[in-house]
This record gives C-alpha cells, sequence and structure tokens, in this order.
C-alpha cells in the first residue's frame, strides 16, 4: 500500500467508512499480532493489546500524523499498551498454545509437527530471557523487517544503541536455543 | 540474504581471542563485526569475501552462523494470528459509529458548504481591509484606533469631510472656531466604546443630552468641550442636510480636539475636530460670505 493510498484509506476510515477500516485490520492485524505475541509470550495478552491498539487508532484517526506510517503508528500505541500491562500485571508467557504437547510427554512432542511447536516454544522462552529491549528490536527487525533507523525512532533511542541491542540479543538468543536444543536432544536419547 | 560460501574445515575460534586482538591492532574488520554485518544485511562484498574466508576457515564460526540462521528463520516463521476484525470493528463501532456512504457524503458536503462560507467571510474580509486599510479589524469594545492628530485622510469619505468642515466652519460658536476635521477609521457600533490613541486614552461614550439641555438630534453634530458636558458648538442638522444624515450618541474630547461619531452614508466615522480661538476679522469674513 503506497502512502497515498494510506491517507486515502485513512480519510475514509476517519470518515466512518467501515470498509476503509477494515482494510487497516486485515493489512496489518496479522503482523501486529505477530510482534505482540513474540514480545509478551501468551496470546490472550496479545489478543487484548491488539485489539485495544486497533480500537484506539480506529477511533483517532483524525490525530494521525500523516508524516509517519500507519503502521508504526499503530505499533506505537500497541508497545505503549503493552508497557501499561507490564506495569500492572507481569504477564508470563504462556507455553499452552505453543507448546502444549510437552506436558504430555517426558520427552516434549510425539511427531514433527508437533517438534515444530516445541522448538517454536523454545524460540518464545529464549525470547522471554532476554532483556525487553533486546526483544523488542530482535522482534521488529527479523520479525517485522523493520530499518535500524526506524526502530532507534519507534524505540526513541540512538540507533548505535539499537545496533548494539541487535547484535547482543541476536547472539544471546541463539546461545540460548542451541544450549535448550542440546538439552533436549541429551534428554531424548537417554529415554530412547 | 544468501548464505555463505564455507568449506568443512578451518580452526577453531574463541570470541575476543588473540586473532580478534590482532585484527583490532592491524584495522582488520573482526569475525564478529562481519557476522553481524552479516545478519543486519549491511555487508559489502569485500567484507563478504572476507567473511567467506573466515567460515571456510573456522567451523566453530561456521556452526554459530547457522545456528543464528535458524534461530532467525524461527523468529520469521507466521504466527497464527486469530482474525479479531468482527470483534475490533464491533468496539469501533460502539465509540465511534460507522457511517453510511450516504452519511459520509452529506458530511463532506457540509464541510465543503463551511467551507465555501468561511472562504466567503475571508474573501470579503480581505475586501474590506483593501478599501478600508484604517478600519479597526474587531468592532469591540475597545478597539484601537489611532491618534487623531495623525490620522490620515479616508479618501472614501472626503466630499462629506470638505462639506462638513465647511459648514461647521461657517457657523462658529462661543468663540470657537473649527480649522481642521480629520476623518479618522469608520467608529464602531451605536453606543460602543471605543479607544483610540492608548497614550490618550480617549473614549467615546453615549452622551443622550447636552449638558445645556439641548438633545443631540440626528443630523445634528455635537462638539464638546474637553471638561464634560459643556456644549461648545452644536450645528444643526440644517447646516448638514444631506451631508451627515445621523449623529451618533458619542463624542470623545481632549483639550482643543473634539470628537463625533456620525453615521454617514453607511458606516460610521469617527471625526476629530480641532479647535482654536478664531480671528474675529477671519469669521468675519467668512460669514460675510
Amino acid at each position: 500500500m503506497t502512502r497515498a493510498e494510506e491517507q486515502r484509506l485513512i480519510q475514509r476510515a476517519a470518515a466512518g467508512d467501515r470498509e476503509a477500516a477494515e482494510v487497516f485490520l486485515r493489512a496489518n492485524q496479522a503482523s501486529l499480532y505477530a510482534y505482540m505475541m513474540r514480545l509478551c509470550g501468551r496470546p490472550d495478552v496479545a489478543m487484548d493489546i491488539v485489539q485495544d491498539a486497533f480500537v484506539r487508532v480506529l477511533t483517532n484517526l483524525n490525530r494521525f500524523d500523516p508524516k509517519y506510517r500507519f503502521s508504526t503508528w499503530l505499533f506505537t500505541i500497541a508497545r505503549r499498551l503493552y508497557l501499561n500491562s507490564v506495569q500492572k500485571m507481569s504477564p508470563t508467557f504462556s507455553s499452552e498454545v505453543v507448546g502444549a504437547s510437552i506436558e504430555n510427554s517426558p520427552v516434549g512432542y510425539r511427531s514433527d509437527s508437533e517438534l515444530g511447536v516445541a522448538v517454536r516454544d523454545d524460540l518464545q522462552r529464549a525470547l522471554m530471557s532476554l532483556s525487553l529491549e533486546q526483544r523488542e528490536i530482535l522482534i521488529l527487525f527479523h520479525q517485522q523487517d523493520w530499518p535500524i533507523w526506524l526502530i532507534a525512532q519507534h524505540l526513541e533511542i540512538p540507533e548505535g544503541t539499537v545496533k548494539s541491542h541487535l547484535h547482543r540479543g541476536r547472539k544471546r538468543l541463539k546461545e540460548l536455543i542451541t544450549s535448550r536444543a542440546d538439552t533436549l536432544r541429551h534428554v531424548q536419547e537417554v529415554w530412547s | 540474504m544468501s548464505a555463505p560460501a564455507w568449506g568443512n574445515d578451518g580452526r577453531s575460534r574463541k570470541p575476543d581471542g588473540p586473532e580478534e586482538t590482532r585484527e583490532k591492532k592491524t584495522g582488520e574488520i573482526g569475525a564478529r563485526q562481519l557476522v553481524d554485518m552479516y545478519f543486519d544485511g549491511t555487508i559489502s562484498p569485500a567484507a563478504r569475501t572476507a567473511l567467506d574466508a573466515k567460515l571456510e576457515r573456522e567451523p566453530e564460526l561456521r556452526r554459530e552462523v547457522r545456528a543464528t540462521k535458524r534461530v532467525i528463520e524461527k523468529l520469521r516463521a507466521p504466527v497464527g494470528a486469530p482474525d479479531m476484525s468482527d470483534e475490533i470493528l464491533r468496539r469501533v463501532a460502539e465509540i465511534n459509529g460507522f457511517a453510511s456512504a450516504k452519511t459520509r457524503r452529506r458530511v463532506w458536503g457540509a464541510r465543503l458548504a463551511v467551507a465555501a462560507c468561511l472562504l466567503g467571510v475571508l474573501g470579503t474580509a480581505v475586501t474590506l481591509r483593501t478599501m478600508y486599510p484604517e478600519a479597526p479589524i474587531w468592532a469591540s469594545d475597545p478597539a484601537p484606533v489611532s491618534d487623531a492628530s495623525g490620522g490620515p485622510a479616508a479618501a472614501h469619505g472626503a466630499r462629506t469631510i470638505t462639506s462638513a468642515v465647511d459648514a461647521i466652519a461657517s457657523k462658529p460658536a462661543g468663540g470657537r472656531h473649527v480649522i481642521a476635521a480629520i476623518p479618522l477609521r469608520p467608529a464602531l457600533k451605536l453606543g460602543g466604546s471605543a479607544k483610540y490613541d492608548p497614550k490618550l486614552n480617549w473614549r467615546v461614550a453615549p452622551i443622550p443630552s447636552l449638558a445645556s439641555g439641548g438633545a443631540i438630534l440626528p443630523g445634528t453634530l455635537a462638539v464638546f468641550k474637553p471638561d464634560g458636558g459643556e456644549t461648545a458648538m452644536a450645528v444643526p442638522g440644517s447646516a448638514l442636510a444631506g451631508v451627515i444624515p445621523e449623529v451618533g450618541p458619542a463624542t470623545t474630547i481632549r483639550p482643543n480636539r473634539t470628537e463625533a461619531v456620525l453615521k454617514l452614508d453607511r458606516p460610521w466615522w469617527l471625526w476629530s475636530v480641532e479647535e482654536k480661538p478664531a480671528p474675529p476679522a477671519q469669521s468675519s469674513a467668512k460669514s460675510d460670505k
């Protein structure tokens, strides 16, 4: 979607056009949910925040600053909502959805698909072990394909700091996942 | 990001080991930095060649890069997102409500109409401002007006002013003689007050009747003394017939300076009349004329 198209859609949505609002929803909800899911590790919290963020944005379109992209604004609102929710409660990551099968098996998975789920769960565990800044920067850079300068603007920190967090976070994430995979492999060998 | 071409042999490497120290000393780009540049997507062709060479030599580095790539791929894997559109749109509709296309067209029509009105008002204001550059912007209380003595003659009322001055000058009263009448800006609404030069603090205020008992009638120019109330000169409406159809209820005075609000053709004009004792000879000469 070009910026001109985005502007037209925003004007239509601000004027109460349901279809225009729906276009924004369809275009952004998956990426926002993925970002929030990886950030907080809890599907229920991620859903709540995504919904709240969209409601806020779509009911305040007249306050949208056209010098930014709509998605950037949306992510900023969602991030603030997440930080507020973190202050109210400590969202601990839930393995119910991403790794339910682990509970039923001593090894943690029984099929290839479950293996995938378990590995993804490992990724989430590892992500949650990182600091919020590292986690968020990794997600925005590698999952959302945001450039460094945009992440710096979004988080209101210098680009050098973003790079530093990115490099350390990536290294740490790899170490965490590798060490957990080694442990799982060892357990699997013992049980088989 | 394409996968680096690297072999299986090579030396093992520890981060920040002697090799890295050597690289720092010699100005070479370290392996860690090269890997970061590679994953950041900022690696240059030359640096990429250097990284490939390092990966050829260092299996540990190779494993690290492979593991990091796998992690990034997992991070990029899609997360099954539930469709929340209906719920979100329902909540938005509760707050804002969605308008039908017809309603939206009406809203836009109304906005355009308002914009057109505003443009019309603005255009009128600009036109009036061009025609009457000295006019006060706000007809409020008080509104600034320049000093009467320095007020420029308004071309708009020149004929009327000349006639009025002639009429006034031909009827001296109380030993005073009007020697000049300076038109100022259009005055404010009837009965209102206006502040002129802030230093002088002149004011126009409604005066329903003269201290001497005579009323200010339409068509009469009344001039007052500065110390209040007493009539210095009153020109009957007949003398100003066709010139000043209506006299405003207000005067403003300071020594040797008199003001009156007159309604001429349409706008209210503030007139300032400076008076000085008239030489008897001149006075009689004019009277003779």
